[in-house]
């Protein structure tokens, strides 16, 4: 078995460096007004965000509106199966390095017996899935800061953290590894476009809702990823979401 | 220890066993009142959902329930964060309209052509001596998205007041996403409120 690792490596590695430059030399950034102090580069990140929406809506936004209305239901439940079977591998082993050992477990689990059906059928009747699982995540559970929001180029905006845990994603992933079963490797080579696509269409109201009904579509973008990835990260339930930080600082009375 | 003594402990213990009492019966109060205000206002959702109206006839149902179920006075405020004590009152009173009116327009697009789905209550957690926490799932059948995690925020001052405050579809809050774009948008206009009442009319007119 041959792998492929190195080839990757030699084209992630660049990427991986500036991104971990950028999430060291930003991390004592002042928590006082958070929204703001998080994104220190807004002036680029602006101009890509402009770049990502036109081929949002040149491309991305078309080609999902033909998916969601010409796939049958059935269809994209099966593709959505398999973008999550595909990412198992990984939330397995991030659940390891976190320590939590039974989603590590329920993932490995749901991999093997999906495996027979390139995960297109949950074969599987768990009343709780695993929970998905990234770099990104992981980082956080070892207390590495979040550092600045950065938009990139088709993949969007993130915190440097998570920009950095996914292209280690990419890297490590052992299903992406392997390079001679011909099938599994045409598989991952579709698997980030199936994933944008099937995403794009799971969320085509909320995404154009963010591109033509809001007052600032960048602000809206921005503020929704950080609550929702707050709401994903394990540390979640032992800290203070946005909404309740500022329900504590409202005054009611006047 | 005498007599006396002794009925004055029992009278004081008795006193704070009803204050106990009173306390937790307003607390139910509160969370009953709270998954009602919920539930009525979801009713009515799906009322206006399902009858055969104008866009332009939905927009104004949506706003008359934006009135009745929703504390539009606290979104307001809660919504400009620092801007809204600079503000004249003239300009609060005019965004407090407009806020009510681009929530009713947001609504109304959003829900679109739904009309078939229901909520799965899960919790209601007072959250202070003022606020309740209803949570649940919006199921919408034959959707791409067909279970849709939802957080009420209920403003009850009293036992027998509740108005909503927020709402959160899978962890992202509406009023905290409105804040920001509010704020963004003052800030670039050096402070100016008047600015975002211009931005809001602006995207009403569209």
């Amino acid at each position: 078995m041959k792998f492929k690792f190195m080839k990757i490596h030699q084209f992630y590695l660049p990427i991986m460096v500036c991104l971990g430059f950028i999430l060291t030399s930003c991390s004592g950034v002042d928590k006082s007004d958070a929204s703001f102090n998080r994104d220190p580069f807004e002036n680029t990140n602006r101009q890509i965000y402009a770049f990502n929406d036109s081929v949002d809506t040149l491309i991305l936004e078309p080609v999902a509106y033909g998916y969601k209305k010409a796939i049958p239901q059935s269809a994209k439940t099966a593709v959505a199966n398999h973008v999550f079977w595909a990412g198992l591998p990984n939330t397995a082993l991030n659940s390891g390095l976190q320590g939590n050992w039974e989603n590590a477990a329920l993932s490995s689990l749901h991999f093997s017996v999906n495996a027979l059906t390139l995960g297109l059928i949950n074969l599987v009747s768990e009343e709780e899935p695993p929970v998905s699982q990234d770099f990104g995540k992981t980082l956080s559970v070892y207390d590495i800061p979040e550092g600045p929001y950065v938009v990139l180029p088709i993949l969007g905006g993130k915190t440097s953290r998570h920009a950095f845990g996914q292209v280690a994603n990419m890297i490590v992933n052992p299903y992406s590894a392997l390079e001679e079963k011909k099938a599994i490797s045409q598989a991952v080579s579709m698997q980030p476009v199936l994933s944008t696509i099937s995403w794009r269409a799971a969320n085509f109201d909320i995404v154009n809702d963010i591109k033509y009904n809001s007052l600032d579509g960048y602000v809206r973008a921005r503020s929704a990823y950080y609550q929702l990835r707050f709401g994903e990260m394990p540390s979640s339930s032992i800290h203070k979401s946005e909404a309740d930080s500022l329900f504590d600082d409202l005054d009611f009375e006047e | 220890m005498t007599v006396y003594s002794k009925l004055s402990v029992l009278l004081l213990s008795v006193c704070m066993l009803c204050g106990i009492f009173i306390n937790n019966a307003a607390l139910a109060s509160k969370t009953d009142n709270a998954v009602s205000l919920v539930n009525e206002l979801l009713d009515e959702v799906s009322n206006i959902q399902k009858t055969e109206i104008s866009i332009e006839q939905r927009r104004t149902d949506f706003l008359k329930l934006i009135y009745a179920y929703f504390d539009i006075n606290i979104i307001a405020k809660a919504s400009t964060g620092p801007y809204w004590r600079a503000a004249t009152s003239d300009e609060k009173e005019h965004y407090t309209k407009l806020i009510s009116e681009l929530i009713a327009d947001v609504t109304s697009s959003q829900l679109g052509d739904i009309d078939n789905f229901s909520f799965d209550f899960q919790s209601s957690i007072p959250k202070g001596d003022k606020m309740v926490m209803v949570s649940g799932n919006l199921l919408v059948p034959n959707q791409s998205i067909p279970k849709i995690s939802v957080k009420w925020r209920v403003s009850t001052p009293d036992s027998d007041i509740a108005k909503i405050i927020d709402v959160e579809f899978e962890n992202i809050s509406m009023l905290v996403t409105q804040k920001q774009e509010n704020v963004a948008i003052i800030r670039k206009n050096a402070g100016s409120f008047p600015a975002l009442i211009e931005a809001i009319e602006g995207k009403l007119r569209k």
